[in-house]
């Protein structure tokens, strides 16, 4: 018998993460290949709303999402193709007092873990900077640098740089298994299994399941969130809006078109790999967008949409070294906010990769904090 | 919330079948369509139609049977939803549409589904074809039962099938100004001797009909051209000619409307939308919904009727849509279910049948892409070139929702209505895969944010 094919880094996952991180390792000289089980950036990542955004994060989240954000501005140079981003800022505006309470104790909070991009804009303020939103809006807070994507761009600029960089891309080839093979690990396939010395589990939705197979479960749930996009409507606002309280997301892409979610969920058929918006749900979320910009009144949409993501037990990713299988590195669940950070994960793998420390803290997102065994180490 | 046992997508011949004996089965049927009187394509505007003497002595032959077949449906006690635009539905019988007449959005359920939504015509690519004046002979047609509009200034028509023969009668009768015909087929198409003589058994009304049509192209006084290549549609702000080889010589002729037609595909986009199987029928270059031979899809209860579930014509589309309904009654009252007429309903289908095999045999269905270069559009919507999939295709975009997400293909309001099907069967034939249907999401055709305002929120 011949021997299995090898691979120095085999990603499981083609998504936005998968690719970051297989372009990131394959610029630092190693071969790579991605075992795509459908296409490429089926899921999350073309269902994507490409909301960068550092506002209103996890605490947890800040310090990375803040370091992720000045990559994107050279993104579109490192990849060699534009990738949509525009830092036009988000902005949470208080429809109530009780939500510019809201903000307020937010900002606080943050200033009080020592960051400083996020301000409280006065009634006057965000009008100035937003003169489209309605006026029964109290304040709001910004993120000037934040700003969005277009995810597909995102996606055709990452797949053809990490072409360009030698990785190997296999479509319609789901991982069905890791296992330990003398020094390196087999990556098993139905056509057959391939050798790497490390892989990195980017499996998104389903990465909880490969961490389950090296036996350390992960609770992650396949949620589907719903967007719709409008026809191309005159500019009526510059950045990305939500509403403190509210479930919404709302930006105007170059070409016009608004893109309205915020956290409604779909219809997700996990065994069918599916999921469907709920017409229902798309009313409540496009009257909040209606409430908060009157210029939408004559808007139409064309097409709503949800994509399966990953969510993790505490909405945050699962980002680090496996701790039963040496050699495999995870990077999922990203819980419908991974997209922001993208350029940044996948160098962090690579320096994971090398055995060097990463240049971001990732100790939050180890995969431990959901065993019993981190409670002992605490309180050992 | 509107709750029935049967909802009947559409009002032509095979969803007023359906709604006949659905209704009669005494089965509470609703039957949705775009339109704002029942009929379909075919019967478009039927009441109008039949009352207007010139047009009905114009357009006459194909309504034979229209009047009844409405009047059944409504004696039957089907409750019928003009101007109803479907914006999504799921597998499990919900339906929401958009009232155009009352405005809103309305909610539905039904124990069974029947999708009777018909053809639409093959779209035919080639430079210049997003030109305004370039339109799909239907639609000229769609003209001519809508008032008897008939296109001013110079009209050439293109393509090949029935169809096409039959607007070029009926513009000749109405007048129009007809310069050109660029033929796709031969001036009389060859058929074997046994297809032939099974179709005249089977339907010899039909067959008649077709050959009184080819007669008609024969002896009207209007240049044909054949074996057209580099075709191009040269104007400005519209259509003011179009140029091609034919004879390898070039030929350009003034014209302020083209009328393209190659043939009719189904409109599937309703079982696309519902996520149900299709299946690639490469004699007929066209996706058609898998189903059993009442209609039945698998995995949800949907019944597809009709041109819908595969092209047969209107006369094999009532029977289609009433066996349908037949096994939808035996499916939701089994004891009055009507098995001897459902049995006739089948002798009647294989009888017609072989007459539609003689047409489409006359009439095969072209390669899509025989007349585009690299900077033709494909993609109306989204402005995408052809060059830009072949690039994405090449670049391993091995799936129309693949080389869709990349080049945006298939992306905008018609939801790959028009390019979808072009693209699955490229896609397909470039990367050695089986031919797969777009994503389709809802709504269906574009909503005004005013309209979702109306549906109960959650």
């Amino acid at each position: 018998m011949s021997a299995a094919p090898t691979t120095d880094v085999a990603v499981v996952g083609g998504g936005l993460i998968g690719l970051s991180i297989a372009l990131a390792v394959a610029r630092g000289g190693q071969r790579v290949t991605v075992f795509e089980g459908e296409g490429v950036g089926r899921h999350a990542s073309s269902a994507s709303a490409g909301g960068v955004r550092s506002l209103n994060r996890h605490p947890a989240e800040i310090a990375l999402v803040r370091a992720a954000l000045p990559l994107w501005a050279g993104l579109a140079q490192d990849l060699g193709q534009g990738v949509g981003f525009f830092a036009s800022g988000q902005l949470r505006v208080a429809e109530d007092d009780a939500a510019l309470a809201a903000l307020e104790k937010r900002a606080a909070l943050t200033r009080d873990l020592g960051f400083t991009h996020e301000v409280m804009l006065d009634r006057a303020a965000l009008f100035a900077r937003e003169p489209g939103v309605a006026r029964h809006c109290l304040g709001a807070l910004l993120v000037a640098d934040d700003g969005f994507a277009d995810p597909l761009a995102t996606l055709r600029a990452y797949r053809a740089a990490a072409q360009r960089a030698g990785v190997t891309i296999c479509q319609n080839r789901p991982v069905r298994g890791l296992a330990r093979d003398g020094g390196g690990i087999t990556v098993q396939t139905d056509t057959g299994g391939v050798r790497a010395n490390a892989v990195v589990n980017a499996a998104g939705a389903w990465g909880g399941q490969i961490a389950a197979q090296l036996g350390e479960p992960v609770p992650v749930e396949p949620r589907g969130l719903q967007m719709s996009v409008t026809a191309p409507l005159p500019s009526f606002v510059n950045g990305v809006i939500g509403s403190e309280g509210r479930k919404l997301s709302l930006k105007q892409m170059a070409n016009g078109t608004v893109v309205i979610g915020g956290a409604y969920q779909g219809n997700v058929d996990a065994s069918a790999r599916m999921a469907r918006p709920l017409q229902r749900r798309v009313a409540a979320n496009l009257a909040t967008a209606a409430h908060l910009f009157p210029a939408l009144a004559p808007a139409r949409i064309i097409r709503s949409w949800a994509g399966i993501e990953g969510w993790s037990q505490d909405a945050l990713p699962v980002i680090g070294p496996s701790k039963t299988m040496p050699g495999v590195i995870h990077a999922f669940g990203f819980s419908g906010h991974g997209f922001a950070l993208v350029p940044l994960i996948g160098p962090l793998v690579a320096q994971m990769l090398m055995g060097k420390n990463p240049t971001v803290s990732l100790t939050q997102f180890d995969i431990s904090r959901f065993s019993n065994r981190e409670e002992d180490v605490n309180y050992a | 919330m509107e709750r029935v046992d049967v909802a009947i997508l559409g009002a032509g011949p095979a969803g007023l079948a359906a709604a006949t004996v659905a209704a009669g089965a005494g089965l509470s049927t609703i039957v949705l369509d775009d339109q704002g009187a029942p009929g379909g394509q075919i019967w478009r505007a039927a009441g109008d139609v039949t009352r207007d003497r010139a047009l009905a002595r114009l357009l006459g032959a194909s309504y034979g049977g229209a009047m009844e077949a409405i009047g059944a449906a409504q004696a039957a006690g089907a409750v019928f939803h003009p101007a109803c635009d479907l914006i999504d539905a799921n597998g499990d019988g919900a339906l929401v549409w958009l009232d155009r007449a009352n405005g809103g959005l309305r909610e539905g359920q039904a124990r069974a589904l029947i999708v009777a939504t018909g053809a639409r015509e093959r779209a035919v690519p080639f430079p210049g074809w997003t030109l305004p004046g370039v339109i799909n002979a239907g639609a000229m047609q769609i003209a001519l039962k809508q008032g008897g509009a008939v296109p001013d200034g110079p009209v050439v028509l293109m393509g090949q099938g029935p169809l096409l023969l039959l607007v070029l009668q009926q513009l000749l009768a109405a007048g129009a100004d007809l310069r050109a015909v660029l033929a796709f087929d031969g001036a009389v198409p060859s058929v074997p001797f046994g297809a032939m003589a099974r179709a005249v058994f089977g339907d010899p009304g039909l067959v008649a009909q077709g050959a009184r049509l080819l007669l008609g192209r024969m002896r009207a006084k209007v240049p044909v051209y054949r074996d057209i290549a580099n075709l191009r549609a040269v104007g400005g702000d519209r259509i003011e000619a179009v140029a091609f080889d034919s004879d390898r010589r070039r030929q350009q002729i003034p014209c302020t409307w083209l009328g393209v037609h190659d043939g009719v595909i189904p409109n599937t986009q309703v079982t696309q939308l519902l996520g149900l199987a299709h299946r690639w029928d490469n004699a007929a270059r066209c996706l058609v919904p898998v189903c059993d031979d009442l209609g039945r899809m698998e995995g949800a209860p949907v019944w597809v009727a009709g041109d819908g579930a595969g092209i047969g014509g209107a006369r094999l589309a009532g029977v289609r849509g009433a066996r349908a309904a037949h096994d939808v009654v035996r499916a939701l009252a089994p004891d009055r279910h009507d098995a001897p007429a459902a049995r006739a309903l089948a002798q009647t289908a294989a009888r017609l049948a072989p007459a539609r095999a003689l047409v489409a045999a006359l009439w095969p269905a072209r390669d899509p892409l025989a007349l585009v270069d690299d900077d033709t559009v494909l993609c109306r919507c989204e402005g995408v070139r052809v060059g830009t999939v072949r690039a994405a295709i090449a670049a391993g975009a091995s799936g129309p929702n693949r080389a869709k997400v990349a080049t945006r293909c298939g992306m905008g309001p018609c939801q790959g209505r028009i390019c979808g099907p072009i693209l699955a069967e490229w896609v397909a034939r470039d990367t050695d895969t089986p031919v797969g249907a777009l994503r389709v999401r809802p709504p269906l055709k574009p909503v005004l944010l005013a309209d979702y305002l109306t549906l109960e929120q959650e």
